[in-house]
């Protein structure tokens, strides 16, 4: 089965720090595991966007591929506020997301009550851990991207 | 002081065991979650790349844009 982590961060750790790597995949792994996939690809794919990272727009991890997202949801997207085909807890979730990646010592209890309406704690402590990690990743990818140039990976 | 009254409680905290004793966030609402990104925090931390001072002062530098007291 093909990893959740983009295929240049996870060549690049595994050349320069193979141990972290590793942590790495166990931590995509776990947020993929654990938390609807669904949701997190819209949220994955919405970060992407604010990061203007068009490798991960391109890609699809394994467990959003079977998750069977509606093609209104994925092309609404960009524009999810005026779009008819997101649900209100994505809604939530997709606004805490954009502020998540913009300024995240800015989010509110207004914000966090938001999602709490359609996520319990439990749920909501494991998604904004997850969206550390997404975060992380994109971030990571295109630093590396800048810092060492494309790089060649393994289909 | 009690827990609850020194932090703003952004989520309701997790009810306390038989003992009385509250646990972890991390431990009572992501455990698998929150293992793995000990797990990363600790590969990272023993990482050779840079030295103890300079990793120290960048993430005294990320806190300090993050707004992050802790």
């Amino acid at each position: 089965m093909s990893s959740a982590v983009s295929p240049t961060v996870s060549a690049t750790l595994a050349r320069y720090a193979p141990e972290a790597g590793a942590a790495v995949e166990a931590m995509h792994a776990a947020a993929w595991e654990t938390i609807d996939p669904t949701l997190l690809e819209l949220c994955r794919r919405r970060m992407a966007m604010l990061h203007g990272d068009r490798a991960e727009l391109a890609r699809v991890p394994p467990r959003a591929a079977s998750a069977g997202i509606p093609t209104a949801k994925l092309d609404g997207l960009a524009n999810w506020p005026g779009s008819p085909a997101f649900t209100t807890a994505e809604r939530a979730c997709l606004a805490f997301t954009e502020l998540f990646v913009a300024e995240v010592s800015g989010i509110t209890q207004a914000d966090v009550d938001s999602v709490l309406e359609h996520l319990g704690p439990a749920q909501l402590y494991g998604f904004v851990t997850a969206l550390l990690f997404l975060d992380q990743q994109q971030r990571l990818r295109i630093a590396f991207d800048r810092i060492l140039g494309p790089l060649e990976v393994p289909a | 002081m009690s827990e609850e009254r020194t932090i703003v409680r952004r989520i309701p905290l997790p009810a306390p065991g038989p003992e009385g004793k509250r646990p972890s966030l991390a431990a009572a609402y992501a455990p698998r979650l929150s293992a793995a990104l000990d797990g990363y925090q600790e590969a990272v931390v023993l990482l050779k790349g840079l030295d103890p001072v300079t990793t120290e002062l960048v993430r005294l530098r990320c806190a300090r844009l993050h707004d992050c007291h802790t």
